[in-house]
């Protein structure tokens, strides 16, 4: 039995759209509501659509099981840390980006997780091809949220730096109609693992810490930047501490704002508890922390994903079917 | 004009010849041929210098190394790293095979690739139809399957490798280990990933074991069986094979997916939870085949220790 298979699907057209989740433990079937959401925004056309969901939970559960992972992870908090003002807030806030960074010390982990993205980006366009569409004629989306957005940028990074992959926007014409970032963290991870320099393995394998944060590009048949993705969107909101984001105010260090992309910062609102926002924003992300197993959805979060979808279900629905 | 657009029109017709060729027949010189034509169909206004002198230069290239005749499956295997057959060598011009070496070859195809995807194909699309394009362009399109499914099958080969050493059925490392294999990451040549991200087979072994067995002579000069505490210092090596781990009740010596070797320390006389590494320790060598290992310490109290991974009293470390 292969270990991790690719999701496989048959194609009713040419569109698909790959999801990729972030910071939790989430298992096949965890996220089937989130999908439910878009094929709901998306209407009718929806049943045209082949959407895929990467769960790269099994990896995680080996190295947190084998390596105790959090042992790791202290350094990067304690960084993150001192960073923000000190207090309770950005003692929680710390422990949430904590959350997110630990791969960024396990190399293993990180070209296994790369691994597992490329092989479902892989099998997605193949699906394409057995349907009898080829990547010029494809129409791919992905979506992906919090850690997902890192290791999407990552592979993103690694197909258009090898061609071995057959993923190239130049050399194999494979090119994304949209790739959206929810809440990504992908500035603070490269601010972050660039402060512990020497103490990251293989830092030079991590396309987000050894080279500049650009849209991820090949070079063109006549030397130019073919990009990865027609159009690139990142969404965060202003209370959402992993999309770089403290108190509403942006962080340059940790807000992931590459050249070219599309910028949407979402203004999110608090139900304040005895009108202590700061509080109640603490109190919020404690409990998602505290939450062993996929990020509770709840519409208090800032950091939720469904709550993104929701306020971009018009965006995501013109992008999506723009072609 | 007429004499141009008669060519055209021969070339795209030439091109949609149902079902031309069976894949396996393409070869790196059809392909190159290919976009020769579709360079006939655009028109060279529709594409830059820059990128027909590319296509000239890779032709050139490819015809003086003799790599014209190449299968796809060839050149897939140079593309994707996989070791080329001998055979594919020796359809080389031997005189240039030292010259023309397979990164050089490989750089060469992934360029003639992104002629293929770049204004040429964008210029096509204003031209054919989808059809007419699929039609014109199944060569360069069966090159890329084939890629892709390589590409696919290499990081399915990683995963499998990442769980032999990280997944359930793998030795659980204590805090001292993660701290010492997280070190020879940093320090140590061979303890990371390769480039192409396959894990390293090594993993360094750093345990005390409270409850291994042996067996001594007693008072009464009858061999009894004795606990003893005993702590490892050594190299874990991950053997990949495709059959590792699989097989009968004897499979975790037979064929295991991982073995140790090392020193073996044993406290000063036998007991459980004792410290080996206190004064008066006796010191040896261990063999660790899956879960199983075997340890010799020397001295006056020499013992051949037995042991399994699972303990009857807890690790403490």
């Amino acid at each position: 039995m292969p270990t991790m298979p690719p999701q496989s699907q048959t194609w009713k057209s040419d569109h698909a759209v790959l999801f990729v989740h972030g910071i939790g433990n989430a298992k096949p079937g965890d996220y089937a509501p989130l999908v439910d959401q878009l094929q709901s925004i998306l209407g009718s056309d929806a049943n045209q659509i082949a959407f895929y969901f990467l769960y790269y939970d099994q990896i995680n559960e080996w190295f947190a099981t084998k390596t105790q992972a959090a042992r790791l992870i202290t350094p990067f908090v304690q960084h993150i840390r001192s960073q923000l003002d000190a207090g309770a807030l950005s003692n929680v806030i710390a422990d949430f980006a904590g959350d997110v960074i630990w791969p960024i010390l396990i190399t293993d982990a990180r070209q296994a997780v790369r691994a597992a993205v490329l092989q479902q980006l892989e099998q997605i366009v193949l699906d394409g091809k057995k349907a009898g569409v080829q990547p010029r004629a494809q129409h791919l989306t992905v979506i992906a949220h919090s850690l997902g957005c890192f290791h999407v940028y990552e592979a993103l990074s690694a197909a258009a730096a090898d061609s071995a992959q057959g993923l190239g926007p130049a050399s194999a014409g494979v090119v994304l109609d949209n790739l959206i970032f929810m809440a990504s963290p992908v500035q603070l991870i490269s601010t972050a693992a660039r402060a512990m320099g020497a103490a990251i393995p293989q830092s030079d394998t991590i396309f987000c810490v050894s080279q500049p944060l650009t849209i991820p590009s090949e070079p063109g048949d006549a030397g130019q930047p073919v990009l990865t993705a027609k159009q690139t969107v990142s969404i965060t909101g202003n209370l959402d501490p992993v999309g770089g984001y403290f108190f509403r105010e942006q962080l340059p260090w940790a807000y992931m704002n590459l050249d070219g992309q599309r910028s949407f910062i979402d203004q999110e609102q608090l139900a304040s508890v005895s009108g202590n926002e700061q509080l109640t924003l603490q109190n919020i992300l404690q409990s998602a922390l505290q939450n062993d197993g996929p990020p509770s959805i709840t519409p208090d979060n800032p950091h939720d994903w469904s709550a993104y979808m929701r306020r971009h279900g018009e965006d995501l629905k013109s992008w999506i079917l723009a072609s | 004009m007429n004499a141009r657009r008669g060519m055209t029109m021969g070339v795209l017709a030439l091109a949609l010849l149902p079902s031309m060729a069976a894949a396996q027949t393409y070869t790196l010189g059809g392909i190159v041929r290919r976009l020769q034509d579709a360079e006939e169909i655009v028109g060279l206004e529709s594409i830059s210098a820059v990128v027909d002198k590319r296509l000239a230069v890779l032709r050139e290239f490819f015809t003086n190394a003799h790599a014209d005749e190449l299968s796809l499956d060839d050149i897939a295997d140079v593309v994707t790293r996989h070791s080329v057959s001998v055979g594919t060598v020796a359809r080389w011009d031997r005189q240039l095979v030292s010259a023309y070496t397979t990164p050089a070859l490989r750089d060469s195809v992934r360029s003639l690739t992104t002629v293929a995807h770049g204004s040429l194909e964008a210029a096509l699309k204003q031209k054919l139809s989808p059809r007419q394009l699929d039609s014109l362009y199944a060569p360069v399109d069966s090159l890329g399957t084939l890629v892709l499914l390589l590409a696919k099958a290499s990081n399915q080969e990683k995963l499998r490798r990442y769980e032999i050493k990280y997944g359930a059925a793998s030795p659980q490392l204590n805090a001292a280990e993660v701290a010492l294999n997280y070190l020879a990451q940093l320090a140590v040549p061979g303890f990371l990933p390769s480039d192409d991200g396959y894990p390293t087979p090594y993993e360094i072994v750093a345990t005390y074991r409270t409850t291994d067995l042996t067996a001594a002579q007693s008072d009464a000069s009858h061999l009894t069986a004795r606990a003893v505490s005993t702590a490892q210092l050594g190299l874990r090596i991950y053997g990949f094979g495709a059959s590792c781990g699989k097989g009968g009740h004897f499979v975790d010596i037979l064929n295991p997916c991982q073995s140790s070797l090392g020193a073996f320390f044993a406290s000063p006389n036998d007991g459980a939870l004792s410290q080996p590494w206190r004064a008066g320790s006796r010191a040896g060598v261990y063999l660790a085949r899956g879960k199983y290992h075997v340890g010799y310490v020397f001295g006056t109290q020499q013992r051949l220790v037995f042991g399994i991974d699972q303990q009857i009293l807890p690790y403490v470390f």
